[in-house]
């Protein structure tokens, strides 16, 4: 896959915000949003996988992960 | 009916006494947006939707009980051995006057559960709307739990709940696709 | 058999039980595929064979399955620490 499940933005930045201003915001686009209905026959991950990633197909997984740096 | 399973969906690994992380994670068990809302709202809408997607709304609230069986242990295993005093540091002081070292269906700001966090507005397509809604907010949920919690183990789990909010969308959306092919269906007999 | 050996065939459980919730989950919305439901089937079929296999050693997880003589003659009782969340 050559997209992300990442959207984002630039925030306006004022010259008096208190706090050390994050110059791009980003939000989550997760899978199922390009979806809407699951084709038939999508690649699967074995039971083991598939468990540790909480879906029995790879194309439904985003694999979000804390986010350092961001306040 | 239901038949007890002693076993967890996913494994739930507490290394650590952590009972900040705790009254965090609440907000997934007894929040608006959290498991046991999830589970009595899908459960209670299951009544009134067209049997083509009454599976979908009966075995996903069957898997949200499951989801918040994790989350209890996760809560469980993070406030079992702590004393009043480390309670008191996490913000858990009126908590634990209230409940001692039991749980308790409250959010993170420890406000009681109420049914007025869950709709049942006997249409189909609202309804469903809602259940997408109401798992994209539990997916961002999880979301900001990960992103202010350091245990990587307590992560793991979060991680594949969160994958599972995505999932259940995906079914709901198909749900919405499925009563869409009932379209003037009436005319075609 | 220790604590890890236990942690391990459980594990087993747990994956074959979820690839069976994924395909219900699927076949709810999808009542067509032929070939989900097969897998579906025959996914049933794997997870009762990994249940019984851990069943045999560590008693019954549900009442569904029936607890041998053996199990209950070694002092196996279903209201037996530990419960899920203790372990």
């Amino acid at each position: 896959m050559d997209y992300t499940f990442t959207g984002s933005y630039e925030p306006y930045i004022s010259p008096w915000d208190p706090c050390p201003p994050v110059k791009v915001k980003t939000f989550s686009l997760p899978p199922q949003l390009f979806m809407n209905f699951q084709p038939a026959s999508l690649p699967q991950f074995s039971p083991a996988e598939a468990l540790q990633h909480g879906s029995l197909w790879p194309a439904l997984v985003d694999g979000y992960s804390k986010r350092e740096g961001i306040s | 009916m239901w038949v007890y399973e002693k076993k967890l969906l996913y494994p739930v690994e507490v290394k650590e006494c952590n009972p900040k992380l705790a009254r965090y994670i609440a907000e997934q068990y007894g929040g608006a947006d959290g498991e046991l809302a999830a589970a009595l709202r899908y459960m209670n809408q299951r009544y009134t939707v067209p049997d083509k997607v009454i599976g979908v709304l009966n075995d996903i609230a069957t898997e949200e009980f499951s989801h918040l069986e994790m989350l209890a242990t996760m809560i469980y295993k993070l406030t079992k051995d702590a004393t009043p005093e480390q309670l008191e540091e996490a913000g858990l002081g009126a908590h634990y006057v209230n409940h001692g070292h039991a749980l308790f269906y409250e959010n993170a700001g420890g406000v009681p559960f109420t049914t007025t966090y869950i709709q049942a507005k006997g249409d189909p397509i609202a309804d469903l709307y809602e259940d997408i809604a109401a798992e994209e907010k539990a997916r961002a949920t999880y979301q900001w739990i990960i992103d202010i919690s350091d245990d990587a183990w307590i992560n793991d789990s979060l991680k594949f709940l969160r994958e599972r909010e995505n999932v259940h969308s995906l079914r709901f959306r198909e749900a919405v696709e499925v009563l869409k092919d009932e379209r003037d269906r009436k005319k075609i007999f | 058999m220790d604590a890890t050996e236990r942690r391990d065939m459980l594990k087993n459980v747990q994956q074959a039980d979820f690839v069976v919730v994924e395909l219900t989950l699927y076949t709810n919305t999808h009542p067509d595929d032929q070939e989900a439901l097969t897998q579906w089937r025959l996914a049933i079929k794997e997870a009762a064979r990994l249940r019984k296999l851990y069943e045999k050693h560590f008693g019954p997880l549900s009442l569904h399955s029936i607890p041998s003589e053996q199990a209950i003659d070694t002092g196996w009782r279903w209201n037996q620490a530990p419960w899920p969340w203790q372990m």
